[in-house]
């Protein structure tokens, strides 16, 4: 009796779990790269172009929050004068982008990054100890679509935080 | 599960299927957005607060004011450090300011009365169209109720008056109209002068609430407590007296109370005069005849008080300039209360305050407002239908004035009535069309609280809802209808400009306030306007100096006066006072929530009214608190539940105003009892204010009883926990001379039962008994930190020991860090129902402790603020069977949420009772959750929660000290709490260093730390308030 319980309970677990698509391993851990609403390749952008990324994000070392480049931002090197200079090999992508900023909306950017909820994450102590965006963002420079690289979990942190000397104390993130 | 399977297995298998429903869940949902700006504004940076300086417009005082905005949205209100008002500080009102612009009941957009009786949506073309269309049809006959503005809107609204043939009525609920009626027959000055609290040392307040809503109270008691408060190595102490029949808030903290006979304030106040003349201490000048006529002792008889007292607060009053009388405030405007003004300018005459504490040549603006008189002749007028259409712009007379004024038939007798109101109140429910304006921090402006005090006010925020500032809809109805004004400027920016371009810019010695050393605005002396503009935005005021005129007391203006005692209506038992609400002022504030959840600093009850009865009519009655009990009067009747007040003489009774609004949305509807129902309209004729405290009423008991929202107790029962020491025993702590006085002459509340360092043995016992005492370190400092014998985590000699420091000789009680508190730390609002069963969550609280006369106590009435202790040796912590209460390296006692899984343990072994439990997740109905802090997590249902000495500010000091490679600057961090209060009673810093202000200020002799004897080592040093001894009295 004690055994058919266990069974049936186990099974309703993996029935669950294969739902959604839990035991679907792959070499994406953290959720792939979801769809963007302007497929924006970050390799071409930080890659070949070599642009930094503090060009679009402006605020990582100066602010809790990195910045997410405004739509003036990307409209200054691709519609100007308002005109869409197509480069590249998406001139759909750069249409889009031209239709974001002629009805002057924000482009809807699905979210990749986070960290846990109760977690207090400044970029600019970050940025300011001398780490490489990448060291926590990985590769972007050869990302085509962006994934999240790094776990973002608290045992992730602390490893970091040991090695270098950092606070590890839990009010220093947690309050 | 008999046959084999455990619970626990059973959770663990059913654990896993959950997190596999809730991964599932996850994936079909939206994924997160992150929505960048089209156009990103050069002055946001994302993530970091911009600050924006502008003018609190809550009260008429006028505070200088800063805003803290985050993305564009204002989430914090804090006072100017350069604004002479506020002294870089702010009240409870001023705090909640926040809760009026993002209150969920202001009227969204222009709306018209419907046909059926409903609101129908305009835009604002078609208002303001309807508007011009109105006053162009009906011109003579048309009203411009207003309150006082003053400044270029006041200007605005003359000119624009002027232009369209409209009278104006200025009316305000406080006015003040006979302390400026007395200054018109005694000095010829028709208004409030500036009263200098910093530089009196004996301060007399005949039922002026200087701490709370008279006149400019940020001001007042920030200069109370520098004139007053005890000086640690220098021994000065002021003293307080305060005569008043009932105590305020502001007579509880005096050092003496004088309960009078009610109405008998001119005669005390002329009596102790008299005896300064009498003693030669003081100059009787032109007022001696007059004052000869004045019999001390049949003053002290028919006031019930001793002719020595009088005779003894004359000779400590008469200080050579350095004393201060105030009143009448609301609670003692009776029917001859300008003789009770004009007594105490006479009184301030004698003492020689006049041209020293008392100020004339600035004037508060606050005395500017038009008077009851005026308000109820517009009444009459419109009752006999010669009112064609009023506008209304500030006042709410439906709510504000007694029944007996029959504003309800006036304005019904008005076929058109517009308003500005940004909230349905009373009196803008009845209005045809409305015109909401904009919140003050929405708005361009400016305010002169004070002569030569300009005081700029700058929209913080686009506006949160389709709403227009008034002054720009006034220009646009001008124009709309043809009206020639002086000006071509089509917005109120730009008329606004105009007038400082043209007169404040201009003004000779016009300094912009720059605080020394700080980075602010510096700017030449011949700075062109444009320049000088944004440099005074920057600044947020410009002052201007002033002469102090020479001022002569007329003295045969006081025979015009009768200074015997006035009549009270009826004949019933008890005189009822009625008295303006700290938290609503005369009720326009009742719909924060944040007010409303505040406990009342007297009576510590919130969400409703109560009636204020003293404890031996309650004991004839049968009442105690929460009992249910009708208060009669002459002109209306409520039920009202009892709160027992020392305070109280047994013959009066008092109510608060604020409560029991019809409208003003859901915070305010419907709660309590409206106090001025209970009055009627009789004047005090000589000035033409109302007289408020006019009436007698009976007291009916029903024999019912509810439970009142209210928090704390009436004693601390003997457990010492806040202390007092003679001003003979803390001076001679303080090595300084004082008369050879070995034992204190009065009552000390020093240590209780057990207020011993505890022993050895004691710990044994605590421990044997099952108690708590980790460490045998007994009575070691705030500074001794980490404690011996922890050797884990990152403690460490060279970390900073946070603590704190509070003065309680410099605690008003005010409650203005309750209210900063909850606006910075994001605590959620109870409500009346959960404050019922004391699920509120201030995070910080006044404590309010009468004498214990039952446990034989004396002396004051004691005020002292209880949040976490963070001490060394926290209870709270090794109970926690998840580690989420534990002590960070730095002296925090921290609470990590996302550990806490609420078995309330901890809060059962605090012994200060500062956790607090979320029973709920606590809602912010739209769009009030704009006003949460961002840096600080929103806990949620089943968390406890507590002070965090405001980590996250603590935190932020600390990045920035590191990205500028030093060490945190002592005085860099401050908690809200400290940041606010107009006191200066609480310091934060590092306890470790010795040269910070509150390593210093904790070695005083005064200090002293709550329930030491239970060796909890907290990081919290209290300093003693000071009795005064009375051989020094």
């Amino acid at each position: 009796m004690a055994r058919a319980k266990w069974a049936l309970l186990g099974i309703l677990g993996i029935v669950v779990l294969a739902g959604t698509g839990v035991f679907a391993a792959s070499a994406r851990p953290f959720g792939g790269a979801p769809a963007q609403p302007i497929p924006f390749p970050h390799d071409v952008h930080a890659g070949n172009l070599q642009i930094p990324c503090m060009y679009c994000h402006y605020t990582a070392d100066r602010s809790p929050d990195a910045g997410i480049p405004s739509v003036q931002t990307c409209a200054g090197c691709h519609l100007p004068g308002g005109v869409p200079l197509v480069v590249g090999t998406n001139p759909g992508a750069i249409q889009q982008l031209a239709a974001y900023w002629e009805q002057q909306l924000p482009i809807p950017w699905v979210r990749i990054h986070k960290v846990p909820d109760h977690v207090q994450f400044p970029h600019m102590m970050h940025v300011n100890a001398g780490l490489e965006c990448q060291q926590c963002h990985g590769p972007v420079e050869t990302m085509a679509e962006v994934e999240q690289y790094a776990s973002l979990r608290m045992g992730w942190c602390i490893e970091c935080h040991r090695e270098r000397g950092a606070r590890t104390d839990c009010a220093v993130c947690h309050y | 599960m008999a046959d084999g399977m455990e619970r626990r297995e059973f959770l663990k298998v059913l654990g896993v299927a959950g997190a596999g429903a809730s991964l599932f869940g996850c994936s079909t949902s939206t994924p997160e957005r992150l929505i960048p700006y089209v156009i990103a504004p050069e002055e946001i940076v994302p993530g970091v607060a911009t600050w924006y300086r502008t003018t609190c417009r809550e009260c008429p005082a006028g505070c200088g004011m800063d805003i803290r905005t985050r993305e564009g949205r204002a989430v914090k209100a804090e006072g100017n450090p350069l604004s002479p008002i506020s002294h870089g500080r702010l009240c409870a009102r001023g705090q909640a300011s926040l809760h009026g612009l993002y209150n969920p009941d202001r009227v969204p957009q222009a709306l018209a009365r419907a046909a059926g009786g409903g609101w129908e949506k305009l835009s604002w073309d078609d208002a303001e169209q309807q508007l011009a269309n109105v006053l162009q049809q009906s011109s003579g006959n048309v009203v411009f109720l207003t309150q006082d503005f003053s400044g270029t809107l006041d200007r605005l609204i003359d000119e624009w008056c002027a232009a369209f043939g409209i009278q104006r009525v200025r009316f305000d609920t406080f006015a003040w109209e006979p302390v400026r009626a007395a200054n018109r027959l005694l000095f010829g000055y028709d208004g409030v002068p500036t009263h200098d609290f910093a530089n009196a040392e004996v301060v007399i307040s005949f039922g002026a609430d200087f701490m709370e809503t008279w006149v400019s109270p940020v001001d007042y008691a920030h200069g109370f407590t520098r004139g007053h408060a005890y000086q640690d190595g220098v021994g000065r102490r002021g003293r307080f007296i305060a005569v008043s029949p009932h105590q305020s808030l502001t007579d509880m903290n005096a050092d003496l109370w004088l309960p009078i006979r009610p109405g008998t304030e001119h005669l005390v106040a002329l009596a102790i005069a008299r005896s300064i003349v009498d003693q030669g201490r003081g100059q009787a000048g032109a007022a001696a005849q007059f004052l000869s006529g004045v019999d001390v002792a049949s003053a002290a008889e028919a006031a019930g008080i001793p002719v020595e007292q009088i005779h003894e607060v004359a000779r400590e009053f008469a200080n050579g300039g350095r004393s201060l009388a105030v009143g009448p405030g609301v609670a003692s405007t009776h029917r001859a209360a300008t003789s009770v003004a004009a007594a105490v300018a006479v009184l301030n005459y004698v003492a020689g305050n006049v041209g020293t504490t008392l100020r004339f040549g600035q004037q508060e603006n606050a005395a500017r407002g038009g008077s009851y008189r005026d308000m109820l002749e517009l009444l009459q007028r419109m009752r006999q239908g010669q009112v064609g259409a009023l506008l209304v712009y500030g006042p709410n007379p439906l709510y504000s004035m007694p029944a007996q004024a029959e504003v309800d038939a006036a304005l019904q007798q008005v076929p058109f009535i517009a308003s500005f109101s940004p909230y349905l109140d009373e009196t803008s429910s009845r209005a045809h069309l409305l015109l909401p304006d904009h919140h003050f921090l929405e708005s361009w402006g400016d305010y002169v609280p004070r002569t030569g005090v300009y005081s700029l006010i700058q929209p913080v925020m686009t506006p949160v809802f389709n709403t227009k500032q008034t002054g720009d809809v006034l220009l646009s109805v001008a124009r709309r209808a043809g009206r020639q004004l002086s000006t071509a400027a089509t917005t109120f920016y730009d008329y606004l400009r105009e007038v400082w371009e043209r007169e404040i810019y201009t003004q000779p010695g016009a300094t912009l306030a720059v605080a020394p050393g700080a980075n602010g605005p510096v700017i030449g002396p011949n700075a062109a306007f444009e320049e000088w503009w944004f440099a005074a935005l920057q600044s947020g005021v410009v002052t201007v100096p002033v002469q102090e005129p020479q001022v002569t007391l007329n003295a045969a203006a006081l025979n015009q006066l009768r200074f015997d005692v006035p009549a009270f209506d009826g004949d019933q038992e008890y005189y009822l006072v009625v008295y303006p609400s700290l938290r609503f002022y005369d009720g326009r504030l009742a719909n924060r929530p944040w007010l409303q959840e505040m406990p009342d600093p007297v009576s510590k009850v919130s969400w409703t009214s109560w009636v204020e009865v003293n404890p031996e009519t309650a004991e004839r009655l049968g009442l105690s608190d929460g009992s249910i009990v009708d208060v009669a009067t002459p002109f209306g009747e409520a039920r009202l539940p009892v709160w027992i007040h020392p305070g109280t003489r047994p013959d009066v009774i008092a109510v608060q105003l604020g409560q029991g609004h019809e409208e003003l949305g859901r915070y305010a509807q419907n709660r309590g009892v409206n106090a001025t129902r209970l009055i009627g309209s009789a004047m005090d004729e000589a000035s033409g204010g109302l007289a408020w405290f006019q009436t007698r009423a009976a007291l009916r008991p029903t024999g019912q009883w509810e439970r009142m929202p209210k928090t704390g107790r009436l004693t601390d029962e003997g457990r010492h926990i806040a202390q007092t020491v003679a001003l003979s025993s803390a001076r001679a702590a303080d090595g300084l001379a004082v008369a050879a006085v070995a034992v204190p002459a009065v009552q000390e509340h020093t240590g209780g039962h057990g207020h011993v360092q505890p022993t050895e043995a004691t710990v044994n016992q605590i421990q044997a008994a099952g108690g708590f005492a980790p460490y045998h370190d007994m009575g070691a400092a705030p500074a001794d930190y980490p404690p011996p014998g922890t050797h884990y985590g990152e403690y460490s000699p060279d970390k900073p020991r946070w603590g704190m420091v509070i003065d309680l000789d410099r605690c008003i009680g005010c409650s203005a860090c309750i209210t900063a508190c909850y606006a910075e730390n994001n605590i959620g609002i109870a409500g009346p129902d959960q404050a019922r069963r004391g699920r509120n969550l201030s995070w910080m609280r006044i404590e309010r402790y009468f004498p214990d006369t039952e446990h034989g106590e004396s002396g004051p009435i004691r005020f002292l603020p209880m949040l976490c202790q963070h001490c060394n040796s926290a209870p709270c912590e090794p109970v926690c069977p998840v580690y989420a209460a534990y002590h960070t390296p730095d002296g925090l006692n921290a609470q990590v949420y996302n550990r806490c899984v609420g078995t309330r343990y901890c809060a059962n072994n605090c012994p200060y009772k500062v956790r607090y439990f979320n029973w709920f997740t606590w809602e912010w109905p739209e769009p009030l959750n704009w006003q949460l802090n961002p840096d600080v997590t929103v806990r949620e249902k089943g968390v406890m929660e507590k002070c965090t000495f405001c980590v996250q500010r603590i935190r932020g000091a600390e990045r920035q000290a590191m990205l500028e490679g030093r060490t945190v600057r002592d005085g860099e961090i401050v908690p809200a709490c400290a940041q606010t209060c107009p006191g200066e009673a609480i310091v934060f810093g590092d306890m470790k260093d010795p040269n910070s202000r509150v390593a210093q200020l904790a070695a005083s002799g005064r200090g002293y730390r709550v329930l030491e004897e239970l060796n909890t080592q907290s990081a919290i040093v209290y300093l003693k308030q000071i009795v005064l001894d009375s051989s020094e009295a």
